[in-house]
């Protein structure tokens, strides 16, 4: 579980690894000023970037916001 | 060194840039090298960035008209961006910085701070109004502008990473979605790289195999219409995704926002006479693609 901030608020997202990979990935409180649906599209991308069929996931560039820093911190302590 | 199954992995992510950077690098020891790739991302950040007033490039836009010395980082940022200009005829144009400040992207990522620059450029600003001058290593405004170096910098900072990366010939650098793919993956094999479907967040739209080149996507979906077309001030909106595949990543990125704002026939033109292979998706969702870009089964 971790916290993640940002210009719009704090977000905790809780993240469940088994084997050594994220079986799931949620956004566990949302502290923002916009509604959380804006970013409840988010939770799943992180689990279909570790598709078994590719190695890496390339994209139009995402912003650094709550939700990243907090499933960062959140597998920083699973380590 | 070899990135066989069971070789150790060193991975570190950091936001910087305005996105998570993650490095993963095969085998061990590799500590000291990562360190030197993020310290490129936060040099060139520190150089480049128009959120920043102190920053090296603002304090250039602060005066035009004369010729200021500048440092290596930004001398070749805006030496690149001025040749992907000209190759273009200006579909890709870092004088386009006014317009993006104008038009709300103008917000600072760490402290949300809005930037208003006090310049007034007139409309019809462009590439051709920066001066080079190559041995004396100066850059020239000839009329009053602020230079966008956001996709040019970005990918200068992976690539340098890159080459910090290089004796350990398995590694890659993911910086926000732009990637490079250094020699193999865990397997052994090409890099397996999965291109994000601009519509549906779930899904792939492609599977490429690479090794040591890197790639790139401008799109439509993740920061909104923030790609403007130099030529007309106006949002470029006949693309919603471009991916570009190149030796490197600064021409991959410039590549892939040139192909966005020229559109696919104009844009697989472009990829075609770089040399260099891509993925264009319209806004219809219709593919097109150069000839070489990889498949992966």
């Amino acid at each position: 579980m971790g916290w993640g901030g940002s210009r719009h608020g704090d977000i905790q997202a809780t993240i469940v690894i088994e084997g050594g990979r994220i079986v799931s990935a949620a956004i566990s409180d949302c502290e923002t000023r916009y509604p959380c649906d804006v970013i409840e599209r988010l939770p799943p991308q992180v689990l279909m970037r570790q598709s078994p069929n590719v190695d890496r996931v390339g994209g139009a560039t995402e912003s650094a916001d709550a939700f990243y820093s907090a499933v960062y911190f959140a597998l920083q302590q699973a380590q | 060194m070899s990135g066989a199954l069971g070789d150790r992995l060193t991975a570190r992510t950091e936001v910087v840039m305005g996105t998570p950077v993650t490095i993963d690098v095969a085998g061990s020891g590799a500590e000291a090298a990562i360190e030197r790739a993020f310290q490129w991302f936060y040099q060139i950040e520190e150089c480049c960035t128009r959120f920043d007033p102190r920053s090296e490039l603002m304090r250039l836009t602060a005066r035009a008209g004369v010729a200021v010395p500048v440092s290596a980082i930004l001398f070749e940022s805006v030496q690149f961006a001025l040749k992907v200009a000209q190759e273009t005829g200006g579909a890709f144009d870092p004088t386009v910085g006014h317009r993006m400040e104008s038009r709300g992207f103008n917000r600072e990522h760490r402290t949300g701070n809005v930037i208003r620059t006090a310049i007034a450029p007139g409309d019809d600003v462009s590439y051709r109004d920066v001066h080079l001058d190559t041995e004396r290593r100066t850059i020239t405004l000839l009329r009053p502008l602020i230079l966008d170096l956001g996709a040019v910098a970005k990918g200068l900072a992976v690539d340098m990473a890159a080459r910090e990366l290089e004796p350990f010939t398995d590694f890659s650098i993911n910086a926000g979605g732009d990637l490079y793919l250094g020699g193999s993956n865990p397997q052994g094999q090409p890099w397996r790289v999965g291109i994000r479907h601009p519509r549906r967040d779930r899904e792939l739209i492609h599977c490429l195999c690479v090794s040591d080149q890197a790639v790139c996507t401008s799109g439509d979906y993740e920061q909104g219409r923030h790609i403007l077309d130099p030529r007309t001030g106006s949002p470029a909106d006949s693309v919603a995704s471009a991916t570009v595949v190149a030796p490197g990543a600064m021409l991959a990125d410039a590549l892939s926002t040139a192909a966005f704002v020229l559109g696919a026939a104009e844009g697989i033109a472009l990829l075609d006479r770089m040399g260099v292979d891509g993925l264009i998706v319209t806004a219809d969702l219709e593919r097109h693609e150069t000839r070489g870009l990889s498949h992966a089964e």
